[in-house]
């Protein structure tokens, strides 16, 4: 059993590339250290993970990954993405395996039979034995859930400028009132265009909508309202 | 799991090298793997306390999580946590961590940042209680009273008071003015 205290002075970047390669990893020593199987931590943690082999076949998703591309199991990951991405993805897992390719991040479409069609990016990297790469483990990172883009459009929420100066106003924090006086309109017109800015959101609440927004640059933190 | 051992390889290594910050903790909450996309995130935090890592007004969260998590009773935790990059800024991460077992112990937490804001988080208002920040910090995430209640282990009449204090501390009236408010004071 090994110590780990010379590990503290260790700075980010010290480690490079070539000796990940040449040391047994850390986290083999680590699990080995605390006696954990990190199969099952995988299986279980929401992040939605795969393992595909050199044929291209999925051999193994963990039970978000399941959720996410229902019975892919089994099947070519071809089956799974969308059609029209088919082509490029192969080639570039072609040339992943053998070598030629680095493990770069990058976007893909699901678009898997029982699924829903849904844009992700996937950060994948060489599971190898020995100098031989055996197949390809990636992680799923899915953009925004609850609003899975349609084929070719951005995911883009489109509010007319009545909804977007509503959603300036929650982002201010005013009132129904406030809005209303401001605005020149009822109370209860005020209401329906707050309900139209929750509905093309898909925000439960006001507070959730203003935070929707922000997160995707529909509201910017100094939005003045004068 | 089948095919994790079919195709074997060295699945160690392609943790490693994917770009989804991951670690492992101890049991004694000490660090003792972060991966080098994690690194970039929050620096070589090896041997450090998890708490060291994570901005002090969430601390108390974030130990009850970890407390619970060893005991078994909470199998996932998928939370948003706002944590102390290399620099000492903050930023907010969404978080994904579950236990580590050796047959039916757990011997560590194994976790993975889902997502990291874009948005800077930024230092809570000074004059706030830490139980306000707590509740601040809920509802900019969009917590309801049952939420913060659930997270926080108060009743929910209980957090209404902290919220009622918190509004009359920030000068506000309602949660979405506090949090609009929250959201400006950095801004000046």
């Amino acid at each position: 059993m090994s110590t780990r205290g010379s590990r503290r002075s260790r700075r980010p970047d010290e480690r490079t590339s070539c000796d990940r390669v040449s040391e047994l990893p850390d986290l083999a020593l680590q699990l080995e250290a605390l006696g954990g199987d990190i199969h099952g931590s995988l299986q279980e943690v929401a992040v939605p993970m795969y393992v595909v082999d050199r044929h291209g076949t999925i051999v193994w998703l963990n039970d978000v990954g399941n959720e996410l591309v229902p019975e892919a199991l089994g099947r070519n990951f071809t089956e799974v993405i969308a059609p029209e991405l088919v082509d490029r993805s192969s080639r570039e897992f072609a040339s992943r395996i053998l070598g030629y390719h680095p493990f770069v991040d990058h976007k893909l479409v699901l678009d898997a039979p029982g699924g829903e069609r849904r844009e992700v990016e996937i950060s994948s990297a060489p599971l190898r034995k020995g100098h031989r790469i055996v197949g390809v483990f990636g992680v799923l990172r899915t953009s925004s859930p609850g609003a899975p883009p349609k084929a070719g459009s951005a995911p883009t929420t489109r509010l007319t400028p009545r909804q977007q100066e509503v959603l300036r106003f929650l982002g201010a924090g005013l009132t129904t009132r406030e809005m209303a006086d401001r605005m020149s309109l009822s109370i209860e017109t005020v209401r329906n265009h707050v309900r139209m800015v929750l509905a093309q959101l898909g925000a439960r609440s006001r507070l959730e909508a203003v935070l929707l927004a922000h997160r995707r640059g529909l509201l910017e933190a100094d939005d003045s309202i004068d | 799991m089948t095919g994790l051992h079919t195709v074997g390889g060295d699945l160690h290594g392609a943790l490693e090298s994917v770009s989804v910050p991951s670690y492992l903790i101890d049991p004694t909450g000490i660090i003792r793997w972060v991966n080098p996309a994690a690194r970039r995130l929050v620096g070589d935090v090896r041997g450090r306390q998890f708490t060291s890592v994570v901005a002090p007004e969430e601390s108390r969260r974030a130990r009850e999580h970890f407390a619970r998590k060893l005991a078994g009773s909470e199998r996932v935790t998928d939370t948003e946590v706002v944590v102390m990059d290399a620099d000492g800024d903050r930023v907010s991460v969404e978080i994904s961590s579950v236990a580590l077992m050796e047959g039916h112990r757990i011997v560590g937490i194994f976790g993975q940042v889902v997502d990291v804001e874009e948005e800077p988080a930024h230092a809570p208002p000074p004059h706030l209680t830490p139980r306000q920040v707590e509740v601040l910090r809920l509802l900019q995430r969009g917590a309801s009273t049952e939420d913060i209640a659930r997270e926080l282990h108060l009743s929910t009449e209980t957090v209404r008071n902290h919220i009622r204090h918190l509004l009359r501390a920030l000068g506000v009236h309602t949660r979405l003015e506090a949090v609009a408010a929250a959201g400006r004071a950095h801004v000046l």
